[in-house]
């Protein structure tokens, strides 16, 4: 899964002047570490309810931390509300993503610190053990 | 339905029809047109932005 968030990217990096592609991209990426990260609460869910101070619960808490933190960015990159309450997306549906070229380095920085904590738990998770 | 699925749709059923033109042996001019109009809904599909699909990527901290 790291492997294809670290393409990912790669690919969003070389797709840069295209707007458009790098949006679907974005959320192909943040859909894919939204799958790992679930898969790694599952895994643990009974250790980190336990006890959160284990390093795989802060590595996983820090990864959620850093998906929402890139939503965040997309929806401001696409210049969406961000973090809507549910009153919000109900009357806005569907928008157009119109793009803030000033905003694009934000998102491409957090996608990136997303994909090197999930890098960290897959490390981690395979015996790594990171430090 | 949303916007962005109605557009996938169009999406779904627009590469079908090319795929079956192209089998077909269609006048080459036909199927520009339909690669074009591919084209433009594959746009439209990526500046369709979906908030509630956006928002739906985000993660719940389970402890």
């Amino acid at each position: 899964m790291s492997r294809f968030l670290a393409v990912s990217l790669f690919i969003a990096s070389l797709v840069g002047s295209c707007s458009d592609k790098f949006v679907s991209t974005s959320m192909e990426t943040l859909a894919a570490a939204q799958g790992a990260i679930v898969q790694a609460q599952s895994t643990h869910q009974a250790q980190c309810v336990a006890n959160p101070q284990v390093q795989v619960c802060q590595i996983i808490t820090r990864a959620v931390a850093s998906q929402n933190t890139a939503v965040s960015a997309l929806e401001a990159y696409c210049q969406l509300p961000v973090a809507p309450d549910p009153a919000t997306i109900q009357s806005k549906g569907t928008m157009p993503c119109t793009p803030v070229p000033t905003a694009k380095q934000a998102l491409v920085d957090a996608l990136a610190n997303l994909s090197t904590i999930i890098s960290e738990y897959k490390q981690y998770s395979a015996g790594g053990k990171s430090s | 339905m949303t916007i962005l699925q109605i557009i996938q749709l169009a999406l779904a059923a627009s590469q079908s029809v090319l795929a079956g033109l192209q089998k077909s042996g269609a006048p080459e001019e036909i199927i520009s047109e339909i690669g074009a109009a591919i084209k433009g809904l594959t746009n439209a599909q990526d500046k369709a932005a979906n908030l509630a699909e956006l928002e739906s990527l985000r993660t719940e901290n389970l402890w």
